[in-house]
């Protein structure tokens, strides 16, 4: 583990009753650099993330593997560890600001709880760190918002009053689960660039959830696919435009359309996710894959196999053939 | 490694989408066996009803017959329950009185089920101003304490059985009004109601198809407390002397009769008390238990646990 | 495979099948403040014709929404017209209304609770044909039924499940399927992709397109997401805190907008390509949309707008041509167009 990691998590899993949520899923962030999470509602996404922080403690849920950050394990980890863990190391910011704001506090109390119990500053120095926080997630005239409640202010206003809590206490990741997905589009843009200019200044890792891949295309340097619960494709994210490899990740980028694109037909899956408690055998995508080689693909589990570069996926059609799966929907009906 | 035709792919219709596994969801029946405290309460409540429907023929003695040289005769062999005042047995008639506590209960919520399904449905889905002058009806009708107002009623119509029915009927139809009321603003603003009427549904076919269907979880659990509390208030209005008039018995009537012997013979009071607190209790129970089954998200939870 | 549809201007010479004009539609809402009057829509005008998708666009705020529960007439507007083939449905009452609104149909966002959940599917779909009385008897609405369903790719069977027992994508298949039953000319749908997943957003897409070649249909496509728009439609119409920015056929609207609105909102939508998207200049909107109870004076955009001046917070910019079909509300276009 290099200097420069801040979290690093090998062989994620979740099991909740019979359901397979996470397998056996890796990442790991470096200081400064964006790692994007993609993948469509029940692939697993936001649990592999819940799970890697320690954040999944329900009696019903086995999640083994490890996650380090800073030489802890935080699987398992005790939950008075982890909360000072949640204040200092790790800050959140999640899809809905309107529920993750406590809306019977004011601003203040809530920008300066975490500085005021971790870093043991007094009250005058937190405030004033509250105003810096404000004004440097582009909250104009800071002072009066101060005293407000959280439903005195719009839902960017919200959303940026999250990140301001979220890096509250300097923390080394920063955890973004889908953060601007109940945004207009104007004001996705500007919580976008804040991120993206506050982790220049602060140099944290982020961790951003989301199931728009043109979102992750302005925001990270590698994105994972997550699919059925298992990382299908993982690479650097110019690579994942240019040269996506596993069916599913192909299929994706060209199921939703993107702007200039209008006269291209759209790509349509057909069928519907797996069920976590009946995942296939073989490879996940199986029952959706337009090209399906052989009897492989059926009954044995592809690994995730680098094919240079750090280009990782996990599909027999991108590691045993290679011309034929450039397009794995070319002729497809449409 | 071989191309794989173009012909072979599979060309599927997006229809070949699978059903996420058909919902494994337990029917509510089941669910409510299961538990075993809601179990319990049904238990009671089929052997009351059973009382209700055969006490008559199952009774080892006749309800008035008097037998004097046998009074005030403590629990023994002969006669379980011990006997009243005047000997007779009181096990008998706490059995057959099962049928009266039954029939208040069962005519008295049926009249504020209808009545206030009525009013509360078209209150809550109409609104405007029937819903401002019937909702403060009801308010009215709330602030009066229960027994009073049924007290009232049943001064102004002389005492006996079907006027006790019709006020403990009348003194409910606000809860139901309200009950109703509530669900029906929470389902009329939901988009399959807004949905039926962009497609130029009428009222009435809304109100029938949409809310009703929809709001039968609350009425079931309201219909199941009220049971509870009508037959508290027969007992209530009973032993003030202004329900079942004598010698017929009802439970309350037994503990009206039997206030004068309370330190001499407990019996008199302790058999027909039990049997009022084991039938509301039960159906206390039923209510709270088919409640958690038809709450979804009680539901949920129940079926997580059964899964675990 | 990139067989071309929605190729335009496909639709020109076709008639007019619904026209709004001046569309206001105004709600009192009873706040801290006292009776007050939110803005929703403010004199709106469009054309629909035969066979085309017109876009709507916006934000939230923007009264894109209303504007398609105005035309389902689930709000009742407080001015204009909504004229259908010559008569204005804005007022229509009774059997008059019922009648339209066998003819215009709507599709909502959240396919989970626009269903019944107590009612089986072909009941759901049925609905149109018991109130519109379009069948005579069970066996020949259930023949319907079975048709509508085959009609939006899902098997008869369907017909006895109950909502939950279906997916996202099958549900809003559903929707579109008791839409059709009444056999309308026109089909709005408000943000119909938006609450599912991006490969059904796909199938549910290209099935729109599908029936509105083979049936004809017309489309109001709500949306705020102006790719989904730009996939969809014929030609755009462009909102912001209720009034009218720009409507355009659709090509010369992504390619050469004329609002500063519009290229705000084209320059926030990420792009597809990491490196253009990386290092691409914008403008970014700063602030927020102002409230729709109290909006700016003059032009409702100038608070945000990167090329507003003095006049512009004096008068209402009226919908000036810019090209053909195309109109912008701005007073300052030729600015605008070099944005």
């Amino acid at each position: 583990m290099s200097a420069n990691t801040v979290i690093d998590v090998q062989d994620l899993r979740v099991r909740v009753g019979a359901a397979r949520i996470v397998n056996d899923v890796s990442f790991k962030v470096e200081r400064g650099q964006t790692l994007g999470i993609v993948g469509e509602s029940g692939s697993g996404k936001s649990m592999t993330v819940l799970a890697a922080t320690g954040l999944i403690d329900a009696p019903s849920a086995k999640v083994s593997g490890t996650s380090m950050l800073d030489g802890q394990n935080l699987i398992g980890l005790r939950r008075s560890k982890l909360e000072k863990i949640y204040g200092e190391r790790i800050g959140f910011i999640f899809q809905d600001p309107a529920t993750s704001l406590n809306p019977v506090l004011t601003l203040e109390r809530q920008l300066t709880e975490g500085p005021e119990a971790h870093l043991g500053i007094t009250r005058r120095a937190a405030r004033r760190r509250a105003l810096d926080l404000l004004e440097a997630v582009g909250i104009p005239d800071p002072e009066p918002r101060l005293a407000a409640y959280p439903h005195q202010l719009s839902g960017g206003m919200k959303q940026r009053v999250m990140i301001a809590v979220a890096l509250a206490c300097d923390p080394a990741l920063l955890i973004a689960d889908e953060p601007t997905t109940a945004l207009d589009v104007t004001t996705q843009a500007q919580i976008i660039s804040l991120v993206r200019s506050l982790q220049e200044r602060l140099g944290m890792g982020v961790v951003w959830i989301s199931h728009d891949l043109g979102v992750i295309s302005g925001v990270a340097e590698e994105v994972s696919v997550l699919y059925g619960g298992q990382v299908v494709e993982h690479t650097a994210i110019t690579d994942i435009f240019n040269n996506p490899l596993h069916p599913y990740t192909q299929g994706l980028l060209r199921a939703r359309p993107y702007l200039g694109g209008a006269q291209e037909e759209l790509v349509t899956i057909p069928g519907s996710p797996p069920d976590p408690k009946n995942l296939p055998k073989g490879c996940v995508f199986y029952d959706r894959c337009p090209v399906r080689l052989d009897s492989r693909c059926e009954t044995e589990l592809p690994p995730l196999t680098d094919v240079g570069d750090g280009h990782l996926v996990r599909s027999f059609c991108a590691t045993s053939g290679g011309e034929n799966v450039r397009n794995a929907w070319e002729g497809t009906r449409v | 490694m071989t191309q794989p035709p173009v012909a072979e792919k599979p060309d599927r219709p997006p229809s070949s989408e699978e059903a996420p596994v058909a919902s494994e969801r337990t029917s509510a029946w089941r669910l409510v066996l299961a538990n075993k405290v809601t179990l319990g309460g049904l238990v009671v409540l089929v052997v009351v009803v059973l009382a209700a429907i055969f006490g008559r023929w199952l009774a080892p003695y006749g309800i008035n017959d008097v037998d004097v040289t046998n009074a005030l005769a403590p629990p023994s062999a002969a006669h379980w329950f011990g006997t009243d005042e005047l000997g007779r047995d009181v096990f008998s008639r706490v059995l057959v009185s099962a049928r009266v506590s039954i029939l208040v209960g069962l005519v008295s919520v049926s009249f504020a089920l209808v009545a206030g399904v009525v009013v509360g449905l078209l209150a809550g889905f109409f609104g405007g101003k029937l819903d401002a002058i019937v909702m403060r009806c009801a308010d009215v009708l709330f602030a009066f304490p229960v027994l009073l107002l049924a007290l009232a009623i049943v001064a102004v119509l002389g005492p006996g059985l079907p006027t006790a029915m019709l006020a403990i009927g009348i003194v409910y139809t606000p809860i139901f009004a309200r009950v109703v009321r509530a669900s029906t603003l929470g389902v009329r603003e939901e988009p399959f109601v807004k949905a039926s009427v962009s497609i130029g549904a009428s009222s009435g076919l809304i109100l029938r198809r949409h809310i009703l269907p929809n709001i039968t979880g609350p009425i079931i659990v309201q219909t199941s407390l009220s049971l509870a509390f009508a037959i508290l208030s027969e007992a209530a209005l009973s032993f003030l002397g202004l329900g079942v008039q004598p010698p017929d018995p009802s439970w309350g009537r037994m503990l009206f009769d039997a206030r004068g012997f309370l330190g001499t013979a407990w019996w008199m009071s302790v058999f027909p008390g039990l049997a009022i607190f084991l039938t509301v209790l039960a159906f206390n129970l039923v209510g709270d238990g088919l409640r958690d089954v038809l709450d979804p998200r009680h539901r949920t939870a129940i079926e997580a646990r059964r899964v675990k | 495979m990139s067989e071309v549809r929605n190729s335009q201007p496909a639709n020109r010479d076709e008639p007019v099948l619904l026209s709004v004009q001046n569309l206001q539609v105004h709600f009192a809402v009873r706040g801290a403040a006292g009776k007050q009057t939110v803005h929703a829509v403010e004199d709106i005008s469009f054309d629909l014709k035969r066979g085309e998708t017109l876009g709507l666009v916006g934000e939230s705020g923007s009264g894109k929404s209303t504007i398609a529960n105005a035309l389902m007439r689930l709000e009742d507007p407080t001015g204009g017209r909504i004229m259908l083939e010559g008569i204005d449905i804005a007022t229509l009452r009774g059997s008059d209304l019922k009648s339209v609104r066998r003819r215009l149909a709507m599709v909502f966002q959240d396919p989970f609770s626009a269903l019944n959940p107590r009612q089986r599917i072909g009941l759901s779909i049925a609905e149109p044909l018991v109130v519109h009385k379009l069948a005579n008897g069970g066996a020949e609405r259930s023949k319907r039924v079975r048709e509508l369903l085959d009609l939006v790719n899902l098997p008869a069977h369907f017909a006895d499940r109950f909502p939950h027992e279906l997916s996202g994508g099958q549900r809003q298949r559903v929707c579109i399927a008791r839409a059709l039953a009444g056999d309308p000319d026109i089909m709005i749908l408000d943000e119909a992709t938006a609450s599912l997943d991006v490969s059904v957003q796909a199938q549910i897409m290209n099935l729109l397109k599908d029936l509105q070649r083979r049936l004809g249909l017309t489309y109001l496509f709500v949306s705020h997401d102006l790719a989904a728009v730009e996939y969809m439609s014929h030609r755009v119409l462009v909102m912001y805190l209720g009034r009218l920015m720009e409507i355009s056929p659709r090509d010369e609207l992504y390619t050469q907008s004329a609002h500063p609105y519009t290229r705000a909102l084209l320059a926030a939508i990420p792009l597809a390509d990491p490196v253009a998207e990386r290092s691409r200049e914008r403008t970014l909107l700063e602030g927020e949309v102002p409230s729709p109870l109290n909006p700016p004076s003059g032009c409702v955009f100038r608070t945000r707008c990167p090329i507003a001046v003095d006049e512009c917070s004096e008068v209402v910019p009226a919908a000036i041509e810019v090209g053909e079909d195309h109109n912008s509300a701005c007073i300052r276009v030729p600015v605008a167009q070099e944005l």
